[in-house]
């Protein structure tokens, strides 16, 4: 197969161009499009070669290319807005601005991205029909002097190959279905080929040529470490869905069932097929709980725990898929509660009673915070031996041994149970069990509420106080007492890949499990 | 290794672009505070960098832009030309007879001497409005240099609407910085529509690993004057100051009270006659506002090491074509080509050369000469090349006199413009409005 590479650096070390959606936001990663108007733009203005115009034409026949970035570039500058001198307008106001005093600034913005000084590459795997114009495009990315503003200036050729990951670059991949809306980026692509002639009238009209709207593109995952240990992996998909809380009150993790019952009855009213499918709602048409053993979506709570200073806070949800639902299909459930009609990510309301209104948006691709990273939680590629649920695992039955009196036999009740839910998870056998009010996770509040006697009261009965800091109960619909519910540590004999969700509350993110660095179980 | 000109006319026609990264230091020493341009609320222009050798981003602050870099360039150049280091195209529009301007009728004096305001100086270069309303005296008639309508405009303004990338003759004669730094036609004859030229020079210096400080305000008056000593009331115009203690000597002024009738009582100075309306008295000690994150607005930073980059892309130049009387020519073409990588070079050094005293405590000094790196084809880079601004300037010169060996055309002295009667009646009309401003400023 002939493959084609073209790659180009940032000479300035900065990427200046503007997003088309939101004028004061740079555009990153940057559209297989600009690159092709950039070369576009170039062959007009240096003579129109006709060699070089039908390479051009043949490039947008192409299918969507993979883009190769430097993994360090992309930190984008603070956008601020700047006052420049305006030129006074030809005709119209009635009065000259020309005069020093009297010239009005107006507000502008430069939306700036380091990139450094690594390449970046568009790279077509099957390109037939490149060799014949290798030497027109190689001619005319030599002559290309910027991408997007003026003062981004760059260097342009064609390459030999892509670079590789150990280079430190990431590979972004068109999604072959472009309905699916989860991808974790669009990217305008380039139009079906029109010919040079209606290249040339654009050009001559002042106008773009044509590009076509986007693409879904998602960094490559596969990676060659992971395909060679064959990992465990759980009953839901790796590939989380992250939503991150962009406006609303700060919450801490206890009011996790609050915020992803809420997201659920969302994204449940906004399913365009209703009564909503069985593996968003877990139930079937008819109302019945799904029992033949498919899976549905579950809503984990994100909270920023397992650091030092962490505090429990919620910093957004995460939806879990089961594995045999294929991306489209979820994209097109879910894609009217998640996108506007632009197909930016919209603002998801949750109206949270009391304690107000939380506004989620699905996850800027290049947030950094660990915390709304798929991989802080499934461990994915490597997985993990050892993890601490941050939520308490709710036992899916009462133990019969008492607590109190029998403690040895409870306990080894208990662990039995987390035993047959480890298996019913899909998970391997942990070869160490530990539970314990208290989570393993800094930040991480207890099970449950720590009480002590009532005093000073005088009630029929005699009542317990609560102290703070405590998941709330979490009841089983139907049941009339809430089941015990725990902090769990549990290692495996080999690395496994999450998401880790035990428990009766785990598909509304109760039993929540973090991966934690090897080490000693408290005793 | 230095720079001859059969060197730059190859490099010119075969390399990337020319690029310079020079490390700089605060002058107060390694780690003293500088302070970054303030934007829109007091805001810095943050970034984050990934560098090899950390595994966390490190902030980064931006301590000058491309923009004002290339003003800082086009200042040198125009301080170089004042010096007569070397000639350079130039169009001056000339304000020096209307100040005092006593012979003059009265709205043609200015209040504020203008002076000369050069194509360096005017914010769009040769394309600016102060350019386009003078009048320049063409066979002894005055003809404006720009014009909607080609009856009232001179040549100049004629050939200028000629002008494009694929014709920069003009442009090269009159005003080759444009050609270097940019512009947009935006205002000329043919409105939006109007010549378009790409920067083909940018520069820009970036603070590394930058802590975000606090600054604080504070002035403690040496008279120990209290705010209720007050309150001072304003005086009519012709009193030697503009304020006084004595009620009777001050303006009377009609008040509303508090039941809504009118009274006439003495004007106090600025809203409640406090001392410190008329600079007197303590300034209460501060420090710098926080925002939303807790971070010090405008409070200066220090950095590990600031860095300039300076880029001079050679495609850019290359694109530009100078047809003489409708022709093209490779030869002449190259020769205009190499004048402006010259002239690019020039601006860099000479801006160098001037120091980087940026803004109010941001003076940076280089820890290291200016070395230039060539680009070549892709991964290839010829290093380690010295530029003197004498050498630089013998260089521009060299270029130049063989471009005009060519024939291409070159101003080699000053196109003095005069403004038109109607900008100058502007200009002391906004003067007017500025000083009468300030006035109600201080009421």
């Amino acid at each position: 197969m002939t493959m084609l590479t073209l790659a180009w650096r940032y000479l300035t070390g900065y990427a200046r161009a503007t997003d088309p959606a939101t004028r004061n936001a740079p555009e990153w990663p940057p559209h297989p499009a600009r690159v092709w108007l950039a070369l576009a733009a170039t062959f007009f203005e240096t003579g129109a070669n006709p060699a070089e115009g039908e390479a051009l034409v043949w490039l947008a026949s192409l299918p969507d290319p993979a883009l190769w970035l430097p993994a360090t570039g992309g930190s984008r500058r603070r956008t601020t807005t700047v006052y420049v001198p305006v030129n006074d307008r030809p005709e119209g106001t009635g009065q000259l601005q020309s005069a020093p005093l009297t010239r009005s600034k107006q507000p502008r913005t430069f939306p700036t991205v380091w990139v450094g000084d690594a390449p970046c590459y568009l790279h077509w795997p099957d390109a037939p029909g490149a060799e014949a114009h290798r030497p027109a495009l190689a001619q005319l990315c030599a002559k290309v002097t910027r991408l997007g503003h003026s003062a981004s200036l760059v260097q342009m050729w064609v390459a030999d190959a892509p670079p590789t990951p150990e280079a430190g670059f990431v590979c972004w991949l068109p999604e072959t279905d472009t309905e699916d809306w989860l991808a974790d980026h669009q990217l305008r692509r380039l139009h079906e080929a029109s010919s040079l002639e209606r290249l040339r009238e654009a050009f001559a009209a002042g106008r773009h040529p044509t590009i076509g709207l986007a693409t879904g593109y998602r960094p490559q995952r596969d990676n060659p470490r992971a395909a060679m240990t064959a990992l465990k992996a759980t009953a839901f998909d790796q590939d989380l869905f992250v939503l991150a809380q962009t406006d609303g009150p700060s919450l801490p993790v206890e009011a996790a069932l609050q915020v992803t019952q809420a997201l659920r009855a969302t994204l449940m009213r906004g399913s365009p097929q209703q009564p909503p499918p069985a593996w968003l709602s877990g139930h079937e048409a008819d109302g019945q709980p799904l029992a033949d053993g498919r899976g549905h979506l579950a809503f984990l709570p994100l909270p920023f725990v397992g650091y030092e200073h962490a505090d429990g806070r919620l910093l957004g949800v995460a939806l879990a898929f089961p594995p045999d639902i294929p991306r489209p299909k979820r994209g097109a459930i879910l894609r009217p509660s998640i996108l506007d009609a632009r197909g930016q990510p919209a603002a998801i309301q949750l109206k949270l009673g009391r304690l107000g209104v939380w506004v989620l948006r699905k996850r800027a691709w290049d947030d950094t915070r660990a915390t709304l990273r798929p991989e802080t939680w499934t461990a994915f590629p490597e997985g993990a031996i050892c993890w601490a649920s941050v939520t308490p695992v709710v036992l899916d039955r009462f133990p019969k041994a008492n607590r109190l009196l029998e403690r040895a036999a409870w306990e080894a009740e208990v662990g039995q149970l987390l035993f047959t839910a480890c298996r019913r998870a899909g998970l391997p056998e942990p070869v160490v069990i530990d539970f314990d009010p208290t989570s393993w996770h800094v930040g991480a509040p207890r099970a449950v509420a720590k009480e002590r006697p009532l005093r000073g009261q005088t009630l029929p009965r005699p009542a317990q106080a609560k102290f703070g800091g405590g998941f709330p109960p979490y009841l089983v619909k139907g049941a009339t007492a809430p089941k015990p519910q725990l902090h769990v540590f549990l290692q495996f004999a080999e690395p496994v890949v999450g998401p880790v969700l035990l428990g009766a509350g785990r598909f509304f993110g109760y039993g929540l499990f973090k991966p934690l660095k090897p080490r000693h179980p408290r005793s | 290794m230095t720079l001859s000109l059969e060197k730059l006319q190859q490099v010119v026609q075969n390399a990337t672009a020319f690029r310079c990264r020079l490390e700089l230091q605060p002058a107060g020493g390694r780690g003293t505070k500088v302070f970054p341009p303030t934007y829109e609320g007091g805001l810095y222009a943050i970034e984050e960098r990934r560098l090899p050798n950390d595994a966390n981003p490190v902030r980064c602050v931006l301590l000058d832009s491309v923009q004002s870099q290339a003003n800082r360039m086009e200042d040198a150049l125009q301080q170089a030309v004042d010096r007569n280091r070397l000639t350079l195209p130039i169009i001056e529009v000339d304000f020096t007879r209307y100040f005092p301007g006593t012979d003059l009728a009265e709205n043609l004096r200015l209040i504020e001497p203008i002076g000369k305001v050069s194509s360096l100086q005017a914010p769009h270069r040769i394309v600016d409005a102060i350019l386009r309303d003078s009048l320049v005296d063409e066979n002894g008639s005055q003809k404006a240099f720009r014009s909607a309508n080609p009856k009232h405009e001179s040549t100049y303004g004629k050939r200028l609407r000629e002008a494009s990338a694929r014709n920069a003759t003009p442009l090269f004669e009159l005003c080759p910085t444009a050609l270097l730094f940019g512009m947009w036609d935006s205002t000329g004859p043919k409105g939006g529509l109007g010549a378009k030229v790409e920067r083909a020079l940018v520069s820009e210096i970036i603070g590394i690993n930058a802590v975000l400080g606090a600054k604080t305000s504070s002035r403690i008056d040496p008279l120990g004057i209290q705010l209720k000593a007050g309150p001072l009331y304003k005086t009519p115009e012709d009193a030697p100051f503009g304020w006084t203690l004595t009620p009777e000597k001050a303006v009377i002024k009609t008040n509303k009270s508090k039941t809504g009738k009118e009274e006439k009582g003495p004007a106090k100075l600025g809203e409640d006659g406090r001392p410190s309306e008329a600079n007197h008295g303590n300034v209460t000690p501060s420090i710098s506002k926080r925002d939303r994150d807790g971070a010090y607005l405008g409070g200066g930073v220090t950095i590990e090491v600031a860095e300039q980059t300076i880029v001079l892309s050679l495609p850019a130049l290359r694109r530009l074509r100078f047809p003489l009387n409708g022709r093209h020519d490779d030869h002449v073409d190259a020769a205009a080509q190499t004048v402006l990588a010259a002239l690019g070079l020039c601006a860099a050094v000479l801006a160098a050369e001037a120091g980087l005293d940026l803004r109010s405590r941001c003076l940076l000094w280089p820890t290291e000469p200016l070395r230039w790196e060539i680009l070549g084809k892709p991964g290839h880079i010829e290093a380690d090349l010295s530029l003197s601004a004498e050498a630089a300037v013998d260089l521009f010169n060299a270029a130049v006199t063989e471009a005009k060996k060519l024939g291409l055309p070159w101003l080699d002295q000053p196109l003095r413009l005069t403004p038109s009667d109607d900008l100058v009646k502007l200009v002391v009309k906004s003067q007017h409005l500025a000083k009468s401003k300030t006035n109600e400023g201080d009421e």
